[in-house]
């Protein structure tokens, strides 16, 4: 059996080159793995708490409501004639304050500090009134669905502001009471 | 945060829509380390979306807001959420006509609807977040995958950018931010729902057309809600478990 | 938007695959293709083409060290590419690909090649000087074993490695056309026949270029060329491309006959978009003219230099047909949005990172990278040239 390899030292020394590569891929790799890649799944862990351990924008509106309580049930429901049906009577009760206001996670934030005395800049919230805001919901469009209340930009109120008619917390107008 | 306010946040059942371990939660966000809040297990929810086709009026709220709840690039062609308005010809309804003006982050111009003719909607779309999703399949390095609790997350310190999990995704989802070069996703706001906030989209949508759903909690109303709806995903006969279910989608949806 | 017609979702404007990922399959069917006709000689005893053995080695190694090159240019983070070796996702189609290139590049074309060139290897660091000494000393590995035992062994080995090496060059390609098919949300791509019909159109490739490499350096280096060898590739070509035609009609019949829900998306698309590439260059020019040209020299005698004429404007068009197939796959691919109700257009940068020049440098690189060989490795020993002149 000597015989058959007495001319192969020149194989020997390939394989060995291979070998040796390998072997330096398997040790490389056991390096670059990162620790933590595998122990849930075919990924690394760690990937799951970065994904969490990001800046919110939008505060929530319990985080609203958790301030500004009064001026919230002042706004939506008339304390002298409480809507007997909050949903039908103002729609926008079940508007989240975000949705009309703007990210306003920082404002929170920052106004818990300073409330806690550290501190913090002073970040109000901003005001709206644009009619831009009230027509993206409100202007008639192709696809908007019926149970929307749209207006005609022109054909509806003149020229005047939504606001000089519509209070935004609470949009229904006389007019619309009686009709 | 005092007694008085901790007691009205549990006891107010009209507006607040928080549990009390979003309450927990809060006092981490406001200490700035979000991630140490202690109370999320990981193995007590599998997330999912409800999206009611009839009750989006197209503001596009839910995409302005998703740009800037994840910092998603503002131009045209990075879009985590977007919406699209559709006009079907009854007697054509294979062939509907579909816009998505910068995915709905202007809002939608008037257009036109002969006669009145067709039927015309809104369909809001997302990462469907599906549970055997063809875009972690392919990722080649691990990079994307889904989490425990049914979320689809991208390792942006591991993705190579190869973008074969773009070309995957049969619902275009997914695109690649020209900041990192590395693949981008909605996260269904990880960030938020494991804190006990609900998404930005479904924070600020008007009408309450999209619902954040946790298929794991027994009290979540999406149980009631899936019992009671003729429901449907996108795309079903490519059989990728899309956790998005759509109430009232109509058989033109692409 | 311009270039867009229809509805696409908004996130498909950017086209996610360059022209770079159409160089990929196509540098590596030419790698696969050219293996295979050097098979025909060691493997199936086609002792004809002898002549092109060595140079269809070389060519298949100075395109495969290319091959990574376009993928690598076009990852968003290439410093990151290692992750595939260490971390290869099982579930993907992508993930073995390092390991299928490895493997294809070290266990067989370098341990073939080296096999075959031993003995020129020890000889020349025996008979020369200096740098050159040492360096053919270090390709040896400083090894001077050629006993007539030894150089036997050399042979046994390079014919094993050659039977592993065939089925190694069917998976190096099949496993490109499979990254393809097996993406089932593209329904111009999800098809089982897309690995077949990769493989057999890589050996068309292959032999076409191999053959137009022959011919160009034969003339180059003032030697006869073998026109016994030059038929029987020119035969072998026409045999693999009438397979390769067969495929994708079969292919293009079936989406026809079946008229799935993608049909009608993809039929407007290879009318409109699709025209010029798919149906006038990949199958008229690409395809059914080499064909009919390489029919005709089965059918009717040519002399020399007129088979050798049809043979260099086959050749040629089969290579245009050919990165017209894999262009028309990658990027007409990309043309159609999943929404199937719209189309977008493939707009190519030129100076940019996945633009038209590095595309072109790279297409040029496997061929400077082939005339290094040539120097270090010559396919062809002097008496060969010699014999040739006189034969």
């Amino acid at each position: 059996m000597r015989g058959r390899f007495r001319h192969a030292g020149h194989v020997k020394r390939v394989a060995t080159v291979f070998l040796v590569g390998i072997v330096a891929f398997l040790i490389a790799r056991r390096e670059l793995i990162p620790a933590d890649f595998g122990t849930l799944g075919f990924y690394r862990a760690g990937a799951i708490d970065e994904a969490r351990a990001r800046p919110i924008a939008y505060a929530g509106n319990a985080s609203c409501v958790d301030c500004h309580r009064g001026k919230y049930e002042n706004e939506f429901a008339d304390p002298a004639a409480p809507p007997a049906d909050p949903v039908s009577d103002n729609r926008h009760s079940v508007l989240r304050c975000e949705s009309c206001h703007g990210p306003l996670a920082l404002h929170a934030i920052n106004q818990k500090k300073r409330d806690a005395g550290e501190d913090a800049p002073d970040t109000p919230v901003p005001l709206v009134t644009a009619d831009k805001l009230c027509l993206g919901c409100h202007l008639e469009i192709t696809a908007r669905p019926a149970f929307q209340p749209q207006v005609r930009v022109g054909d509806h109120g003149d020229t005047d502001k939504c606001a000089s008619c519509h209070r935004p917390h609470r949009p229904r107008t006389d007019e619309d009471d009686e009709g | 945060m005092d007694q008085n306010r901790r007691a009205f946040l549990k006891q107010s059942t009209r507006y607040v829509l928080l549990t009390g371990a979003a309450t927990v939660a809060w006092e981490y966000i406001v200490a700035g380390a979000p991630e140490q809040a202690p109370n999320y297990r990981i193995a007590d929810h599998w997330w999912g979306m409800t999206i009611d086709v009839d009750a989006c009026i197209g503001s596009g709220n839910c995409v302005r807001a998703c740009k800037e709840e994840n910092n998603v690039p503002l131009e045209d062609g990075y879009f985590r959420t977007w919406v699209e308005r559709y006009r079907v010809d009854p007697a054509d309804p294979e062939h509907p006509l579909v816009d998505s003006p910068n995915g709905g982050y202007d809002g939608f111009p008037q257009i036109d609807n002969p006669g009145g003719r067709f039927k015309t909607f809104f369909v809001p779309k997302m990462c469907n977040h599906c549970a055997d999703s063809p875009c972690t399949q392919v990722c080649p390095v691990g990079a994307t995958f889904d989490s425990p609790d049914g979320v689809v997350l991208v390792d942006k310190e591991r993705c190579v950018g190869c973008r074969y999990c773009v070309q995957a995704c049969p619902y275009g989802c997914r695109f690649i931010d020209p900041r990192t070069h590395t693949a981008d996703k909605c996260t269904l706001c990880y960030h938020r729902i494991t804190q006990g906030l609900t998404t930005a989209c479904a924070e600020v949508c008007p009408t309450g057309a999209r619902k954040l759903v946790d298929f794991k909690d027994p009290k979540d109303p999406v149980h009631e809600f899936l019992r009671t709806h003729r429901i449907h995903v996108l795309k079903p006969e490519l059989a990728t478990g899309a956790k998005v279910y759509y109430n009232g989608l109509d058989g033109a949806v692409r | 938007m311009p270039g867009v017609e229809g509805f696409i979702y908004p996130n498909e404007i950017e086209l996610q695959w360059s022209v770079l990922i159409v160089i990929y399959p196509f540098l590596t069917g030419l790698v696969a293709g050219a293996f295979i006709l050097a098979s025909l000689e060691r493997v199936f005893n086609v002792a004809a083409v002898r002549p092109t053995y060595r140079l269809a080695l070389l060519t298949a190694l100075a395109f495969l060290i290319v091959a990574p090159l376009p993928l690598q240019m076009h990852l968003g983070h290439p410093e990151r590419s290692f992750e595939m070796m260490i971390t290869p996702h099982t579930d993907s189609a992508m993930a073995m690909f390092g390991f299928v290139y490895l493997w294809y590049l070290m266990g067989v074309l370098v341990l073939e090649i080296w096999f075959d060139y031993r003995l020129y290897l020890v000889q020349t660091w025996k008979a020369s000087t200096g740098v050159r000494r040492w360096f053919y000393g270090a390709l040896t590995l400083w090894s001077d074993d050629v006993s007539p035992e030894a150089l036997r062994l050399d042979d046994r080995l390079g014919r094993i490695i050659t039977i592993v090496g065939i089925p190694s060059a069917f998976l190096l390609h099949g496993y490109v056309g499979f990254i393809f098919g097996s993406v089932k949300a593209n329904p111009w791509w999800s098809t089982p026949l897309m690995p077949v019909v990769f493989l057999f159109s890589a050996i068309v490739s292959g032999i076409a270029i191999v053959m137009l490499l022959y011919m160009a350096l034969s003339w180059r280096r003032g030697t006869r060329i073998d026109m016994v060898c030059l038929d029987t590739i020119a035969r072998y070509l026409f045999y693999a491309f009438v397979i390769d035609f067969s495929l994708e009609t079969l292919d293009l019949i079936h989406r026809i006959y079946e008229a799935g829900d993608s049909f009608g998306a993809l039929d407007f698309m290879v009318k409109t978009r699709l025209f010029v590439s798919h149906i006038v260059v990949q199958i008229c020019l690409g395809t059914i003219a080499p064909i009919l040209m390489l029919a005709a020299v089965q059918l009717v005698r040519f002399n020399d230099v007129a088979r050798r004429r049809i043979y260099a404007v086959a050749g040629t068009l089969t290579l245009i047909g050919i990165f017209a197939m894999r262009w028309n796959v990658v990027i007409g691919g990309q043309l159609f949005s999943k929404s199937l109700l719209g189309y977008t257009t493939y707009k190519m940068g030129f100076a940019t990172r996945e633009g038209l020049l590095p595309a072109i440098v790279i297409m040029l690189l496997p061929f400077a990278i082939l005339a290094v060989l040539l120097k270090v490795l010559p396919p062809w020993s002097d008496k060969e040239q010699l014999s040739g002149h006189e034969a």
